[in-house]
């Protein structure tokens, strides 16, 4: 019966963690052309930075799709990496180990977290 | 009736009535004013048993008191009592706000009482008062006219009739006639199209004709974009809360589950996710906002169009008292020889249509000709002249025309725009030798030309003999004489131009819309720096097809010779376009466009009809005023918007795990009762939402509501929370050794799940609100109101130490071991920093955001 409820969990909680993940791959795809708007307009603008201050014309480096894809979906495999992490532990059972194993986890999960929210917050703007 | 029996029988006189009269009066008849203007507390009362929510609340309170314990009901009502009760004094006294504001900009009404005339707010005239009336009033209650000038009135929001008909005071001999026969009476909600005149109030409010017929006959504001959109996610929500109701119910029956607590249970989870809150939130941040657009001179009359009004793309007005400092004064008049002709004057103040009373009323060009003539002493010079007929003015012919008689002469005399009266003129007279127009055409046309690119507004006035006859027609202005131009100013606005970059900054495409030729519009375009794309006129208007116009709105900065009807064809074509449109207007002919715009936007000094139509009311007509107003709606849509993304997301993400856990777990995974009071906790939690801070790179652009972007929103974060509801039944179930618990009544270990997933899920779903409320990423760098951290503190607080209370034991919660509060200290801050770290994926690799 406790196996059988464990297996039950673990479908929930990985069937939400999928669910997400599916979510994202969606929302991913469906902004697409909002995307490369945003990165033309990236382009045309260093583009316009690099002639206008009078140096010579250098190769701009651009991501491949692939590389891109894979950084724009850090978050994703993050995801995937906490769902094995959290079945991992609870499935360590009932005792201190689980619950060590847990709280640290979750202390190393955070200060992750904190360090890929400072390199993505929002940079200050130029005050109008 | 003659007047005179009617005074008679109203116990009134030709000074009116005594102030003690009046008084007495007011106690017998009651105030003025219909039922639905009428403030009171009941129907604030009512309508909080109309949510839907509490009917599925009384259902619940009733299967427990039948099927389950009297306890569980009570608590039941008792949480209906208190939701009812916050309710109820939040919209109360979010209502006495508006209601005290809309006071400030009701309409008033010029009475005569003790021989002297006061102006009185409308609701406080009683039957035998004697009232004057002017141009652009609302009629304030039904009246017997009782002296008349030149009066029309539009009746069409009693009889449907949008020409305006002719009234006198003379007596009529009829049995009884309709309303529309009765052509010297004067009934409530008409509106004085032209002319003056006085009369006595015969009946008051509900007693007046327009009091009793059907409300539906009233005219009602087309729903707002904002309206819209509420109503289509209530749609979503209704769909979601009753596929998960029925798909609860049905599986845990399927599954042998006790059918009475599915029931229950199914219900609560309804409870959960239906926002109910949602009108108390709406109406207290719009009326917060209301009482602080107030301090910065904004008067909302219609609450729900201030979301419209911040969410407004498109602000089309007229450039007098906008671009312009809006004081016409006349500046000079003269013939073609630039000579002062003496009949110029005379004539000018002949055809007019001010109204020269206690104020001088009416069209602003004749009003300034007047006070002209009264500065110079000139109006003396009409003494000898008497008024035979008039064809009025139309936005057709741009023009009006009266016929006088001076020395038995008859004279028609022709005042308007310079191009519409030459077009009728045969002669020109100069240093008084009429001539046939020939050669001097091309020269007057010079002479409007110079004077409008100098941004002068010219009016032409001209005269022809006529012969005396009954009536006279438009037919009867041909073969003129052109005498000579009236030149007006309107000084520009020193702050017109940076008024109008900070709203194109704040992504409000400001479009001029002017009754002037092109050629002042351009000038005062230029002499403002307005960027002018494209001009069209109305002339060329009327030559376009709908879909050229819809082409040509999004392009042209200015409409210049335009007519009311095609203003309202502009707002039209805007709003087809999918913009939210806003449209300043104060004229008696503004009436329809400022129904039709999503932000019928008017201003104090307005005619009555204007203010009557609008929805926000300006007590200064000035464009500074309108973007404080603007920063207020947005903050108002932005704080609106934290409540439906709080919805949508945690609290949906609660109850779909609770539906799923339902289905696995031996015993329910939160009681019912628990359930219904977190919610009422979490709702009493969000209340303080209107008085939190708003970003201000939020407030930078117009916003809308888009029901694809809430829906991509709650596919999104809503299972953020389900994932760690998982969790937590995880390690109650298998570190706290939950999985032994059964469904039997007071089963130790159920309890325990119950109270710790009541806890984790409460203090889950009331803390993302620190993440949610921001798009800014991380979210700490956004600072929450004081209220709203307070009380989001204040609450998670009381959530914590209920499992410990006597109440938290009714509630069936028992106390949880220390070390489940470390794990879900940790879980609470993974989950909040896992949900920031959402929002750089939606919003900055995703870029999806409201309204784009």
């Amino acid at each position: 019966m406790t196996l059988d409820l464990f297996a039950w969990w673990a479908i929930s909680i990985s069937w939400s963690i999928v669910f997400l993940i599916v979510v994202g791959v969606y929302l991913y795809s469906s902004s697409r052309p909002k995307r490369e708007e945003n990165k033309q307009k990236e382009i045309e603008q260093r583009m316009n930075d690099h002639n206008s201050i009078g140096q010579r014309q250098e190769k701009i480096p651009f991501r491949t799709t692939a590389g891109r894809i894979a950084k724009d979906f850090t978050f994703i495999w993050f995801l995937l990496g906490l769902l094995v992490f959290y079945i991992v532990s609870v499935r360590l059972g009932t005792g201190t180990l689980s619950e060590v194993v847990f709280a640290l986890g979750n202390v190393i999960v955070e200060v992750l977290l904190v360090f890929y929210l400072i390199r993505n917050r929002d940079k200050p703007r130029p005050s109008r | 009736m003659s007047p005179a029996d009617v005074c008679r029988t109203l116990e009134t006189s030709e000074t009116g009535l005594s102030e003690q009269q009046a008084q007495r009066r007011l106690k017998t008849y009651g105030y003025n004013e219909l039922e639905r203007q009428r403030f009171g507390w009941w129907p604030i009362l009512l309508r909080q048993f109309k949510n839907p929510i509490f009917v599925i609340l009384i259902a619940c309170a009733v299967v427990s008191g039948l099927f389950s314990t009297i306890e569980q009901a009570i608590s039941i009502l008792l949480m209906i009592v208190i939701a009812v009760t916050l309710g109820f004094i939040n919209e109360y006294r979010a209502e006495k706000t508006v209601h005290d504001l809309q006071k400030r900009v009701s309409i008033r009404a010029v009475v005569i009482r003790d021989g002297k005339p006061f102006e009185i707010e409308s609701r406080l005239l009683v039957p035998g008062d004697l009232v004057s009336f002017y141009v652009g009033d609302i009629v304030p209650a039904d009246m017997r006219i009782m002296e008349s000038t030149d009066l029309h009135v539009n009746e069409a929001s009693l009889t449907g009739e949008s020409f305006p008909v002719e009234k006198t005071s003379e007596s009529l001999n009829l049995r009884q006639p309709t309303p529309q026969q009765l052509t010297n009476y004067l009934f409530m909600g008409s509106v004085v199209a032209n002319g003056s005149g006085r009369g006595i109030v015969v009946s008051t409010g509900k007693n007046s004709e327009f009091g009793s017929i059907s409300r539906s006959l009233i005219r009602s504001h087309p729903e707002t974009p904002f309206q819209k959109g509420v109503r289509s996610y209530g749609n979503m929500l209704l769909t979601l809360t009753l596929a998960l109701v029925v798909g609860i119910f049905t599986i845990n029956a399927v599954l042998g589950h006790n059918l009475v607590n599915s029931l229950l249970f199914s219900l609560a989870v309804a409870v959960g996710l239906v926002p109910e809150l949602m009108p108390a939130i709406v109406t207290i941040s719009l009326s917060q906002g209301a009482r602080r657009m107030a301090q910065a001179k904004v008067i909302v009359k219609r609450l729900v169009s201030i979301e419209d009004f911040g969410n407004m793309d498109v602000l089309c007005t007229d450039k007098t008292g906008t671009l312009t400092v809006g004081e016409i004064s006349l500046k000079d008049y003269y013939s073609l020889a630039e000579e002062k002709d003496p009949r110029i004057m005379p004539y000018s103040l002949l055809c007019s249509t001010a109204v020269v009373a206690e104020k001088i009323t009416g069209n602003p060009m004749d009003v300034a000709i007047w006070e002209n003539a009264i500065q110079n002493g000139a109006q003396k010079s009409i003494t000898s002249y008497g008024k035979i007929g008039e064809i009025p003015f139309d936005y057709q012919r741009r023009m009006m025309s009266v016929v006088v008689r001076n020395d038995g002469d008859y004279i028609l005399i022709t005042k308007g725009a310079p191009e519409s009266v030459l077009s009728r003129c045969g002669y020109s007279e100069i240093s008084g030798k009429s001539q046939p127009i020939g050669d001097a055409l091309q020269s007057i046309q010079t002479k409007f030309s110079d004077l409008s690119l100098q941004g002068y507004r010219v009016l032409a006035i001209a005269y022809r003999s006529v012969n005396q006859k009954k009536t006279y027609m438009v037919e009867d202005e041909t073969n003129l004489t052109f005498l000579g131009f009236l030149i007006f100013t309107d000084p520009c606005k020193q702050d017109a131009h940076r008024a109008i970059l900070k709203l194109t900054e704040m992504g409000v495409d400001v479009k001029i819309l002017t009754g002037d030729n092109e050629l002042v519009a351009k000038k005062i375009c230029e002499e403002v720096d307005v960027p002018c794309r494209r001009m069209v006129t109305g002339p060329e208007l009327t030559q376009m097809s709908a879909i050229d116009i819809k082409k040509a709105v999004e392009e042209t900065t200015v409409f210049a010779r335009i007519t009311p009807e095609q203003k309202l064809d502009v707002i039209k074509a805007l709003k087809e376009n999918g913009h939210t449109v806003g449209f300043m207007g104060d004229g008696v002919n503004d009436a329809p466009a400022l129904y039709e715009a999503d932000a019928g936007i008017s201003v104090d000094t307005a005619v009555d009809v204007s203010k009557d139509a609008a929805d926000i009311v300006l007590l200064e007509k000035d464009l500074p005023v309108l973007i404080g107003g603007i920063t207020e709606g947005r903050k108002i849509f932005g704080n609106t918007m934290k409540y439906v993304l709080m919805g949508t997301s945690s609290n949906f993400g609660n109850m779909l795990s609770a539906a799923a856990a339902s289905i696995f777990l031996p015993f329910l995974p939160m009681l019912p009762i628990q359930i219904l009071f977190m919610n009422l906790l979490y709702d009493m939690s969000n209340m303080t939402i209107p008085t939190d801070n708003v970003d201000p790179e939020y407030t930078e652009r117009p916003r809308k509501w888009d029901i694809g972007f809430v829906r991509k929103y709650t596919l999104f974060f809503g299972p953020f929370s389900s994932v760690y509801d998982f969790l937590t039944y995880g390690i109650m179930l298998f570190v706290f050794g939950c999985a032994a618990g059964t469904s039997a009544p007071g089963d130790h270990l159920a309890a325990l799940f119950q109270s710790a997933w009541f806890v984790e899920s409460f203090w889950t779903e009331v803390f993302i609100m620190f993440v949610i409320r921001t798009r800014r990423i991380p979210f700490w760098t956004s600072r929450p109101g004081k209220w709203l951290a307070g009380s989001i503190i204040g609450f998670v607080a009381f959530g914590t130490i209920l499992p410990f209370t006597p109440f938290g034991s009714f509630l069936g919660m028992v106390p949880l071991p220390p070390e489940f509060w470390v794990l879900v200290v940790l879980m609470t801050v993974t989950y909040l920093l896992l949900v920031d770290a959402g929002k750089v994926f939606f919003y900055k690799i995703c870029k999806f955001d409201v309204g784009n």
